[in-house]
């Protein structure tokens, strides 16, 4: 059966990549990565530094922006031949800082779909949440973003994921949604870990996996 | 509905936030979990004006959701991308060969021959047999402009110690010793 | 796996060796012993499907079981030459496994772990899972050299022995091993196949009456304490001129001796090959072929090596790698099985030679 699939008509993609833990955010800047050979030398001469605090570290390498406090990580690519480069530099930098303590991280894809036809635009909300349902009480229901958890995934080892489907009106890309798959792993105090490039890994290969999953699943029910 | 799951969801401590077609910059210290002090000040549409560290957790998750509500979107990005793992299999006077894994679509791989000159020069240094690299090839919007797009990149990953790697090896392996006849 | 008309299994009494080769991908032998007692050598895949390794989809097409594999054989720790044989390993509960390491084994395990380490550039994964299986199985593994029997007991019409490597080439492994870890240690290094290979594992098939020579990817190299010169001094196990050769190392010049041919073979022997191509490269040659030829009017190879076009993609994609890359080639995949059957009751029996899918008989 012919119907839309949102797999197919992905605009483009987001991927950030959040590790919650102790961090000392000072230490990770463009020069260290360098001189590490993480990342080239032209990419730290050229990275745009916004902040360099103790408490939070805050830059842009070319392809990708790193922010750092002292209790999360964040690092976030918009260019998707990066991907990879990204994760290798994550698992590049907490090897190397192997002793930080992490309490979780997620991995977030976030893909804006174009739906190319204002009717789909309206009704992938429509079958989202029937607007049925809210018509006794409004007169032009509208869905603008909904969140869905797995909240013990059977997809993964454990762990919950967060779905969030918002409209991207507000950003002058119209008839397009954006979807994040926030695939998410705490740890406990039990298991107290490092951080494990094995770990990592394994999780990168299966959220990639689960992101893959989630829209084509998702296009199978919708059928638009 | 539970905020926990909202930990590694993708909030920017440090967002340019388009307001009414001007950037007001909006900077935040996150101090702890609970204090989100804001040193600039936001408007519209957030209602209003800031000024005040916020106390409850709450609040600032939901003031942070909003921001991420206004999906500052990117001004690089790609619309189609064909990517590569390549790894190198030869290696003569003007360049290398390599066998490439399709990233994008896998299935069958593929055989490149690549000249020096097509290779930045800090990663002239990474080339050497079975080296591992990332090729890709698509088209980017750039602020606004269209257009073809080529990159290689060598893969780089923490230096280890040889001797760490070895014993790292052997402790992942060393139960099979009684195993062999 | 569709074989049409050839998808009746061999009779207890019939031996089969069946050569299947999927170009780069990889290629195998499945070898029935008598008595649904299976035998695999190798592994290969299909990469637009890699769920099941193609020797398991060639036996559940002839309705054989995994039960009934008796024994695996690994004749080289590099995954691309064993791609999917830890699935193998997993379906088949029974078999034993067989491999060839060094002398020393803690350097042998530490290399293997040390590679199986990198995340992303290991080439040692698979052989590293088919390693753990056994352990959880709590099996024992068998360590291939020079004239070790691994399978058949007394009056069992099939029996299989090692001709390769000698001792003295598992010592030099020894040292090679050394030399990989120096070079190859970083993660981002993935060590290439490097072939031919004299550390592989010869078999060497006796089958009721009958015999054949299984050459992996053995050389003929200067040291006659390796490669085929040694082999084709070997007093021990070879009892009898081999009516069947899988030859080694795709055809090339430096897995040919003509003595193979004069001392270890019958007239006009099955011969069986699997090409490789990369890029501009290509084995078997022309003139390889043509010495082969002289030697037996039975010679098959599993594909016929075609020259490589860009790989089928999203038009606008095309085009872009067309005007960025016009010279990445896609490494094709085309499967090619030549299956061999022999009466092990009778002396006089000839191979009964198929080929199937993509195979092809040279000279006809």
């Amino acid at each position: 059966m012919n119907y839309f699939k949102l797999e197919e008509n992905v605009d483009r993609s987001e991927l950030n990549i959040i590790i919650l833990g102790f961090f000392n955010p000072v230490i990770i800047t463009p020069f260290w990565l360098s001189t590490k050979n993480l990342i080239r030398e032209t990419d730290a001469i050229n990275a745009k530094i916004r902040i360099m605090h103790n408490e939070i570290v805050d830059y842009d390498l070319e392809w990708a922006t790193i922010e750092i406090t002292q209790k999360r990580f964040h690092i976030k690519c918009t260019q998707e031949p990066f991907f990879e480069i990204t994760r290798d530099l994550v698992v590049g930098i907490f090897s190397l800082l192997k002793e930080t303590p992490i309490d979780s991280f997620g991995f977030n894809h976030t893909k804006t779909v174009s739906l190319k036809t204002e009717d789909r635009y309206y009704e992938i909300g429509n079958r989202l949440s029937p607007f049925s349902n809210w018509s006794e009480g409004l007169d032009d229901p509208r869905l603008q973003r909904l969140e869905i958890l797995d909240k013990e995934s059977k997809q993964k080892s454990h762990g919950s994921i967060l779905i969030t489907i918002y409209s991207t009106a507000a950003n002058e890309l119209n008839q397009a949604v954006g979807i994040n798959i926030n695939d998410h792993y705490p740890f406990s105090e039990k298991e107290g870990i490092k951080f494990s490039a094995n770990l990592f890994i394994e999780y990168w290969d299966n959220s990639l996996n689960i992101a893959n999953n989630v829209l084509s699943k998702l296009s199978n029910s919708l059928q638009l | 509905m539970t905020d926990t799951y909202f930990d590694t969801f993708p909030i920017e401590t440090v967002e340019t936030v388009p307001l009414n077609g001007k950037k007001e910059k909006a900077e935040f210290i996150l101090n702890d979990a609970k204090n989100l002090i804001c040193k600039d000040f936001v408007t519209e549409p957030f209602g209003d004006i800031v000024e005040e560290p916020f106390r409850a957790k709450k609040e600032a998750n939901d003031f942070a959701k909003k921001l991420f509500n206004n999906f500052r979107m990117p001004s690089t990005y790609y619309t189609k991308t064909q990517k590569w793992l390549g790894h190198v299999v030869a290696i003569n006077e003007e360049g290398f060969s390599a066998v490439l894994k399709d990233l994008s679509g896998g299935g069958t791989d593929e055989y490149g021959e690549f000249s020096f000159k097509e290779i930045t020069e800090d990663d002239l240094d990474l080339i050497s047999l079975g080296a591992a690299f990332y090729m890709s090839l698509g088209f980017i919007s750039d602020k606004g402009t269209r257009k073809k797009e080529e990159e290689i990149r060598f893969q780089r990953l923490a230096d280890y110690n040889e001797d760490e790697i070895i014993n790292n090896g052997l402790d992942m392996t060393s139960g099979f010793i009684n195993y062999f006849k | 796996m569709i074989l049409g008309h050839y998808d009746s299994p061999p009779t207890l009494q019939e031996a089969e060796v069946t050569l299947m080769g999927a170009g780069a991908y990889g290629e195998s032998i499945v070898c029935h012993v008598g008595n649904n007692n299976w035998i695999i050598v190798d592994s290969c895949v299909n990469p637009n499907d890699s769920k099941v390794p193609l020797p398991l989809d060639y036996l559940t097409s002839l309705g054989v079981s995994p039960l009934n594999i008796s024994l695996i054989i690994c004749t080289h720790w590099h995954t691309d030459h064993i791609r999917g044989l830890s699935k193998i390993l997993e379906a088949a509960p029974n078999a034993e496994f067989c491999i060839s390491r060094a002398h020393d084994q803690n350097k042998f395990l530490s290399f293997v772990g040390m590679d199986s380490s990198k995340l992303l550039n290991s080439s040692t994964k698979e052989f590293t899972k088919c390693l753990s299986i056994l352990k959880e199985r709590g099996k024992l593994f068998i360590d291939a050299i020079e004239d070790r029997k691994i399978h058949g007991k007394g009056e069992e019409l099939g029996h299989i022995f090692c001709l390769s490597p000698s001792d003295y080439t598992k010592q030099i492994f020894d040292l090679e091993i050394a030399d990989l870890i120096k070079a190859f240690y970083h993660p981002t290094k993935k060590i290439p196949y490097s072939s031919p290979n004299s550390k592989s594992i010869v078999l060497f098939a006796k089958l009721g009456p009958h015999r054949a020579i299984f050459g992996a990817d053995l050389e003929t190299v200067e040291n006659e304490h390796e490669g085929w010169l040694r082999v084709m001094k070997n007093k021990i196990t070879i009892d009898n001129k081999s009516s069947l050769i899988k030859i080694s190392h795709h055809g090339s010049v430096t897995g040919y001796h003509e003595d193979i041919w004069n001392i270890l073979l019958l007239d006009n022997a099955v011969a069986k090959i699997t090409p490789w191509k990369l890029g501009g490269n290509y084995l078997p040659k022309q003139e390889m072929i043509e010495k082969y030829s002289g030697h037996t009017n039975q010679l098959f190879i599993t594909e016929v090596v075609e020259s490589h076009k860009q790989k089928a993609r999203d038009r606008d994609l095309e085009k872009l790698i067309k005007s960025f890359k016009p010279n990445l080639q896609e490494i094709k995949y085309k499967l090619g099985i030549i299956r061999s059957r022999i009466n092990m009751n009778d002396a006089e029996a000839k191979w009964q030679v198929q080929i199937i899918m993509g195979a092809k008989k040279i000279g006809l």
